[in-house]
């Protein structure tokens, strides 16, 4: 009984927020409507991991990888534009598949923004952190896992990512509506940015992947992690 | 200890996610207005006068540059102030640049008087019960981040006691960083899994286990929950009933004709996000009074 509450009451909640969500888009609001969509679209992978039944360790290894890709964002705050975030969370993806890769992408950015400041943004990047490490995931049981091609289009739809879900957030925040002509406006004026996140994660990822790999590897087969 | 450090955390929370709800679906500038009124109002009261002033010029360049967005992107509206470029500026678009302005700093003033009258770990604690495998996941970064900085300047300081960091250079500098980075990561992995283990061993995921953290429930809880219930159904009212739906393109005069049941329902909007500033000013008030009779 203990176990089976949370989901239901998971379920019941983003049905819920479903509902008043698609109210809200019925009603034209859509700058309350557009980041409660991004926050539903992170719920499934929320009750996937809540669901299963996986041991504490496994559980410990995620909160190590969050915990240093919170430490990354904190430590490197002062350069705009480039950090380890994308790289940790990719990295994270490619070791211990992807709802691993996706609960680090989205821990980090609720958690790292409890020292940058909350708001609706808040939705967006663990939706584009979360999605970039679940696309990583993908790749987690594959050959092409250190593949340097991968890891480059991997850092390069991170940062991509990142800026295009970050611009809905300015774009509906700024206008009140979703216009194309606006988004487009601040992907192209953002785009030095997302040129920055892009090469910054590639930079990462070429220098963490194979210590980082390494450990995860070691961690795997010691421990019979995410087996 | 402010105010709403002595409520349960649910109350605070639901507080602060009604008026978010409440600003962020405000469109008639006098729903808008009271909002962003007590956003300033709940600042000045949580950080002090000073440094509320302090934030002033940042305020206003938001302001000033969700309007300037608005002016440049948006060609909708009657009243066409000047052409540039061959697309036309209008009045419309400046005013609800200005209203839009108005809204995301009301929306960021109470996002950040919500982490500060609500701390992470007590955020964390909100989900505990329901959400037990996510609570614990945060819960353990938390713990992770101050352990990672110890841990650091602990391998940097044993690497450096053996002579082992003292390169020149910029790319071995580098490459000792690394290195350094690379143990921590061991370390700390090897630590999680201890502590793994030891929550296993200590029971961890059996049933039957009982929370850690208890949250008292008051009397003022019950009470201001009530009182939240029955402002909300009001102040929604215009939400669900799509009454008072302000459009600023066109600009309709007799939208501002004035409509009793409109205003009831934004004063109780207003009286929502009003409560947290006085109840947290009370407490400031007191606290100066008492101290000052020492």
């Amino acid at each position: 009984m203990t176990s089976f509450r949370p989901r239901v009451f998971l379920l019941l909640f983003g049905g819920v927020l479903a509902l008043f969500d698609a109210f809200l888009w019925f009603r034209g609001q859509y700058r309350l409507a557009i980041p409660l969509l991004a926050f539903c679209l992170t719920l499934p992978a929320l009750i996937v991991f809540e669901w299963r039944k996986s041991g504490a360790r496994e559980l410990a290894a995620i909160a190590v990888m969050t915990g240093l890709s919170v430490v990354g964002r904190v430590l490197f705050a002062p350069l705009p534009g480039f950090k380890p975030v994308s790289a940790v969370v990719i990295l994270t993806g490619l070791s211990f598949g992807p709802l691993a890769g996706f609960m680090t992408g989205a821990a980090t950015a609720l958690l790292s923004n409890f020292f940058f400041g909350q708001g609706p943004w808040t939705a967006f990047q663990m939706l584009a952190w979360g999605a970039v490490g679940l696309l990583a995931g993908l790749f987690s049981r594959t050959r092409f896992r250190r593949n340097p091609v991968l890891l480059v289009l991997l850092g390069a739809i991170g940062g991509a990512l990142f800026s295009a879900l970050t611009d809905v957030w300015t774009t509906v925040a700024a206008t009140g509506t979703f216009l194309p002509a606006a988004y487009l406006t601040f992907l192209i004026s953002g785009f030095p940015f997302t040129l920055l996140y892009a090469a910054s994660n590639v930079l990462f990822l070429l220098l963490l992947t194979r210590p980082i790999l390494r450990k995860t590897d070691r961690l795997r087969s010691k421990y019979g992690l995410f087996a | 200890m402010t105010y709403a450090d002595r409520l349960h955390p649910l109350t605070v929370f639901l507080y602060y996610i009604a008026i978010l709800v409440l600003t962020m679906t405000a469109t008639h500038p006098a729903a808008l207005l009271p909002l962003f009124f007590c956003a300033v109002l709940l600042t000045c009261v949580q950080v002090g006068m000073k440094k509320a002033i302090s934030g002033l010029p940042l305020a206003l360049l938001l302001i000033l540059t969700v309007t300037a967005i608005n002016l440049l992107l948006v060609h909708r509206g009657a009243k066409i102030l000047f052409f540039l470029y061959g697309k036309p500026v209008t009045l419309e678009a400046g005013l609800a640049g200005v209203s839009s302005g108005v809204m995301i700093l009301s929306v960021i003033l109470f996002c950040a008087c919500l982490s500060r009258s609500l701390s992470g770990d007590r955020m964390v604690s909100l989900i505990g019960r329901r959400l037990p495998r996510l609570a614990l996941l945060l819960r353990m970064t938390l713990g992770f981040v101050p352990r990672f900085r110890t841990r650091y300047r602990e391998i940097t300081d044993a690497r450096g006691a053996l002579g082992l960091t003292s390169e020149r250079g910029a790319i071995q500098k580098i490459r000792a960083r690394l290195t350094d980075l690379s143990i921590l990561l061991t370390l700390t992995l090897e630590e999680a899994m201890d502590q793994a283990d030891g929550m296993r061993a200590r029971g961890y995921g059996l049933p039957g286990a009982t929370r850690a953290v208890t949250e008292p429930r008051s009397k003022k809880d019950a009470w201001l929950s009530a009182a939240l219930v029955l402002l909300l159904i009001p102040a929604l009212f215009p939400l669900f009933s799509g009454r008072g739906e302000w459009n600023w393109y066109p600009l309709d005069p007799a939208a501002l004709a004035p409509d009793l049941l409109l205003a009831l329902s934004f004063a109780a909007g207003a009286a929502i996000a009003v409560l947290p500033a006085i109840l947290e000013g009370k407490e400031t008030l007191k606290w100066h009074i008492l101290r000052s009779r020492i």
